[in-house]
């Protein structure tokens, strides 16, 4: 028979232990398998990319490279079948998002003024021929100085992202400001840390929740189209499932959560309820493994883009749960 | 190109209530479950009260384990950095060392300090990545050390007939990142004016990567002692200097003496301000720079010279480094604006980055109080300030040979009051070395060409107002 003391005593320790296990990465029993397919490739063989932009048309099940101003297409086996940004009227092409009738819509600089860049949003056919031009209009005072480096169109909306200023600008397609989100605001970062702060991978899911990463946090976030954090994971550590550097993230059609761990070169699969299901790819010179990789990108039938560096190229696997 | 077939078109969105969000009035704060240690009961017998400790102590440092806040920002802090953040205790790099989690040192920092998304200088990124580093594409990043990626921009030009290239590997030191295409210098297998070995040169070779060192509230610098509470680096007094429990980190967790990578006789003295990696297309950014060569300190150019010993003036004939202007030079650069004015008679804007001078104070707080980027303080040097390497050249990387701050391979900086380019000077190739007018803009920070004389000779003239 325990005395009270020692029932406390029990109670505690049992306590600790949870708390204790808690500090792991909660680990979910789903089975995730990933395997590599190919990395994008043209007549030449493997194209040599380090650390690009890639974004997937799911409606056209293409995949579009962006690397030094210039955007490549690839077919839904990875092969290379178009390419265009050698036009000036183009300017500086570093994000790009496609709308419903597969128009292509560009996030290009202008850097003809050093110091003042400027930013054009430039509709293009799906021959990448410039048709139109837009800028940002009606922001308010707090978003006048955004200078976006991600783009996103979703519902007739484009979704504009500075990771360096974690500031968030929806406008209509004619550009018009509809809505802004300060994401340093909402994670209540202070003031004095917003220098240093900054995300390194974002996305949207299917319901237009804004996924993303900031690093310096160890942590990932989902806010949800309303300004609020409707979830938080990760922890700092360098076992599986633990954060390190993190930078790209996105959701696959089974709402598993993918994130790019930069420093182990992983990318993590996370369940819906941001359990740890497991990771792949690991650093190394093997068809599968990666290097330093940084983005991600969710296609079709399980299909993942994945950047790194070194020349790696864009690596492609199918990613599933059962 | 080539040409596929697609059907067009599209819908035009609806609009909608415009509106910012943020927290006010709607942020959710995170969850945590906090068990309220008030519960505990009150003491009973010895051995329960032992058991009570015990788990008391499990207890908290469960929740310490667990990570009951989610603030944890600044990475380095002065300091070591959260260790999982470079080193893996069970996959590290398979071919590398020291557990790191990739090829080699240098790598390991650019995992954070290049970022591929960036369209603009960017908060504490130094290099630049490939894809934006095109043809025509200068790098991005604008800190006062410089941007890395100009060791990627190999200029090809042809003056009278001869083709010259200009291999990016001239234009700084040659850290070597494999993971990231910095390689080792291809010419020199020495640091030049000394004997530390290229093939060794890596961002660790000059920073600290575990930043043990450390600026005492006695202003002595050590690498034990009190703990390590903010950088030290910035201009913020008030959280980044050192106060009777607590010290700083060395300015830009730079090494000093009883380091192993190099035999650095100290630590130089310096502040930035906070907001560093930007356009000086408005306003400069201005370090200031100080001279201290007691308790652990060392002046800049005696720093430098522990790899390149050869380049510094003492007992060697070459440019005088660490030594006062004199009242002439000092007078010079304070008058002197642009190539033919030398109007600037009290020297209270004579300031510029591209020329910067090692204030003769080991003072932090004075050094804080003229770290800035709004142009406040832009007053020039009296004759008791000096000349040091960081007068001319850049410390990670410049848009010139050498890491020089200004083009030294030619007479003129601006040529018909235009940058030097292949587009815009295209009849004095000799000027342009194969870049653009806007790549040659970016090597000078953005600076509006307005800043200079029409036809502006190199910066030497600051000091020394020949032209």
């Amino acid at each position: 028979m325990m005395t009270p003391m020692k029932r406390y005593g029990f109670v505690m320790m049992l306590v600790a232990f949870l708390l204790t296990t808690l500090s792991f990465p909660a680990q979910a029993s789903a089975e995730v398998k990933s395997t590599f397919l190919y990395n994008l490739s043209n007549f030449y063989g493997k194209v040599p990319y380090s650390d690009v932009r890639v974004r997937v048309d799911r409606a056209r099940d293409e995949a579009y490279v962006i690397d030094r101003g210039v955007v490549r297409v690839f077919n839904d086996v990875g092969m290379e079948v178009f390419w265009f940004g050698d036009d000036p009227d183009l300017l500086g092409i570093y994000d790009l998002a496609l709308d419903e009738a597969g128009e292509i819509h560009l996030l290009s600089y202008d850097f003809s003024v050093p110091g003042y860049p400027k930013y054009h949003v430039i509709r293009c056919n799906y021959r990448g021929e410039a048709k139109a031009r837009m800028t940002i209009t009606g922001s308010p005072p707090e978003f006048s100085r955004f200078f976006p480096n991600y783009m996103f169109y979703r519902d007739g909306k484009f979704l504009f992202l500075s990771s360096s200023g974690m500031r968030v600008v929806v406008t209509d397609r004619n550009g018009v400001f509809l809505k802004g989100y300060d994401l340093a605001d909402i994670l209540e970062i202070p003031e004095k840390d917003r220098p240093d702060t900054e995300i390194f991978g974002f996305s949207l899911d299917s319901e237009g929740n804004m996924l993303f990463t900031v690093p310096v946090l160890f942590k990932a976030f989902v806010v949800s189209p309303d300004g609020k954090v409707a979830g938080s994971f990760g922890k700092a550590g360098s076992a599986p499932g633990l954060f390190g550097v993190v930078s790209g993230i996105a959701k696959d059609d089974r709402g598993n959560y993918l994130v790019v761990e930069r420093l182990r070169s992983v990318v993590m699969v996370y369940d819906r309820e941001f359990r740890f299901l497991q990771e792949f790819g690991y650093r190394g010179g093997k068809p599968g493994n990666l290097i330093r990789p940084n983005e991600v990108a969710v296609g079709n039938s399980g299909k993942l883009y994945v950047t790194q560096v070194m020349n790696r190229g864009v690596s492609v696997f199918t990613v599933t749960t059962d | 190109m080539s040409i596929r077939s697609r059907k067009g078109g599209g819908k035009e969105g609806k609009g909608e209530k415009k509106g910012v969000v943020n927290r006010k009035g709607n942020f959710q704060p995170f969850t945590t479950n906090r068990t309220e240690l008030s519960e505990i009961p009150e003491r009973n017998q010895g051995g329960e009260m032992k058991i009570a400790k015990i788990t008391l102590f499990a207890l908290l440092a469960a929740l310490v384990a667990v990570g009951v806040s989610t603030t944890s920002y600044a990475f380095h802090s002065g300091g070591v950095a959260e260790c999982g953040g470079c080193h893996s205790m069970h996959t590290p790099a398979p071919t590398g060392s020291f557990l790191l989690i990739n090829s080699d040192a240098s790598s390991t920092c650019l995992s954070c300090h290049q970022n591929a998304a960036d369209t603009g200088p960017s908060s504490y990124h130094i290099s630049t990545a490939p894809g934006s580093l095109g043809s025509g594409q200068a790098p991005l990043q604008r800190t006062p050390g410089g941007d890395f990626g100009w060791l990627k921009k190999t200029y090809n030009f042809t003056v009278r007939g001869t083709t010259t290239t200009e291999n990016g590997a001239t234009h700084g030191h040659n850290i070597i990142a494999s993971d990231f295409g910095y390689v080792v210098d291809p010419v020199n297998s020495a640091a030049p004016g000394g004997t530390f070995t290229s093939s060794q040169l890596a961002c660790n070779s000059c920073h600290d990567q575990h930043g043990q060192y450390r600026r005492l509230s006695t202003g002595v610098i050590a690498k034990t002692g009190a703990p390590i509470k903010a950088s030290g680096s910035y201009d913020n007094t008030a959280t980044n200097e050192p106060d009777t429990a607590n010290a700083v980190g060395t300015y830009r967790l730079l090494a000093g003496a009883g380091y192993n990578k190099a035999a650095f006789p100290g630590v130089p003295a310096a502040k930035v301000p906070g907001t560093y990696n930007r356009t000086e297309a408005a306003t400069q950014t201005r370090t200031a720079y100080g001279h201290a060569t007691t308790g652990g300190h060392t002046a800049w150019g005696s720093w430098c010279a522990t790899c390149h010993p050869d380049m510094h003036s003492s007992g060697n004939y070459v440019h005088p480094t660490d030594e006062t202007l004199s009242g002439g030079t000092a007078a010079n650069y304070q008058q002197y604006v642009k190539s033919g004015d030398m109007s600037g008679t009290t020297g209270a804007t004579s300031f510029t980055s591209l020329v910067p001078f090692i204030e003769s104070t080991a003072d932090y707080t004075v050094l804080a109080s003229h770290a800035k980027n709004n142009d406040t303080v832009l007053s020039g040097p009296t004759a008791s300030d000096r000349v040091s390497c960081l007068s001319c050249h850049r410390a990670h990387a410049s848009g010139w040979e050498y890491a020089l701050r200004w083009n030294m391979e030619g007479e003129f900086m601006v040529y018909n009051s235009l940058y030097p380019g292949t587009d815009t000077t295209p009849t004095v190739p000799q000027f342009a070395r194969g870049r653009l007018g806007a790549e040659t803009n970016a090597a000078y920070y953005d600076r509006p060409v307005t800043k200079f004389a029409t036809y502006q000779r190199v910066l030497c003239n600051k000091c020394h107002a020949k032209d």
